[in-house]
């Protein structure tokens, strides 16, 4: 609630590729709307890694996950995940790099059935933010969907930043958080 | 004799059907203990249903509104005498301009389909609980 409070928040809109999550975040990376259907087996040319020459960590576009950290979605640990990004994003901040990091352990969880740990890995991703926030200059936060229903995930995702979102009255695409980034790194 | 037992079957058929028919209308189209999606057409037929109703107005681009959103159904079904409604004020904004809506979330609650109170921003469900016990003890 604190960074909720003191950042530029806003809301993530993704109605057409909420169930998808590696064309999520290909949207993301390549900074153009996407079609793909799920995880990819190499990935393609991602303008925005490219652009911003961020370090990747742990991105679900493949699986095992794409970038410096490369975790297998089926395999790994609900919170060892958080905290083997938590400590890779800390490595690469540390080195002046920037980063675009993953954390896939609660939408996992909750694909999962497991309820009864969603509170314990919101703190547990709480704290790692928190550790990451101390460090980073700038910073985005979001999330590409919600929470898994009933029918599917809910469209509508966090976005906490230290710049403002594109416009006031309006959710925040995918895309837009892609070039939101990039003007934060700079070309 | 064959012929008048089919029409007899017949006949009664349509009859179930027309019962049916009516009585999905007879429904209650505001079902008590949800939040009821709110637009132009069924807002003041909402708020004249019940002595005390509850709308939400909220927009997809308002973060605050989706912390609130979890509140107002928990307080939906908590307080199922009382009518639950949301309205989205993009959608609507002639509904909201109608209150002098300017500031989301905004809360406001209905007595006999008259506003009486208004709680802005994403507030505590206690906050907004009082204010509610309050109109239902008057």
């Amino acid at each position: 609630m604190a960074l909720f409070n003191s950042t530029f928040r806003g809301v993530v809109k993704n109605d057409r590729l909420k169930d998808r999550t590696a064309a999520s975040w290909l949207e993301i990376l390549t900074m153009d709307t996407q079609n793909s259907t799920e995880f990819l087996s190499s990935p393609p040319p991602l303008p925005l890694i490219e652009a911003t020459r961020a370090d990747a960590i742990n991105i679900p576009i493949t699986n095992p996950t794409y970038g410096v950290l490369s975790l297998d979605l089926k395999n790994v640990d609900y919170f060892d995940e958080i905290s083997k990004v938590k400590e890779a994003a800390l490595r690469s901040l540390s080195i002046g790099r920037s980063v675009i990091a993953s954390i896939t352990s609660i939408d996992r969880a909750l694909s999962a059935g497991k309820e009864d740990i969603k509170c314990k890995l919101y703190a547990e991703v709480d704290r790692a933010v928190k550790e990451l926030l101390n460090v980073a200059e700038d910073f985005i936060v979001f999330s590409p969907y919600g929470e898994i229903r009933a029918n599917g995930r809910e469209p509508y995702g966090v976005f906490l930043a230290s710049v403002p979102r594109p416009h006031e009255h309006d959710t925040v695409s995918l895309v837009q958080i892609g070039r939101l980034f990039l003007d934060l790194v700079g070309h | 004799m064959g012929e008048d037992k089919e029409l007899e079957e017949l006949l009664n058929k349509k009859a179930a059907e027309l019962i049916k028919k009516t009585r999905q209308l007879q429904r209650d189209p505001f079902p008590p203990g949800e939040v009821v999606h709110l637009d132009s057409s069924n807002f003041d037929d909402f708020i004249s249903r019940k002595r005390v109703t509850v709308v939400d107005f909220w927009a997809e681009w308002c973060a605050p509104c989706f912390i609130l959103a979890p509140i107002i159904e928990e307080l939906a079904r908590d307080y199922p005498q009382v009518g639950f409604g949301k309205l989205n004020t993009d959608e609507n904004p002639e509904i909201a301009s109608r209150y002098g809506v300017m500031s989301l979330p905004t809360v406001l609650l209905f007595k006999d389909g008259e506003p009486v109170d208004a709680i802005i921003g994403a507030v505590p469900r206690e906050m907004i609980e009082a204010r509610l016990k309050v109109i239902l003890n008057e």
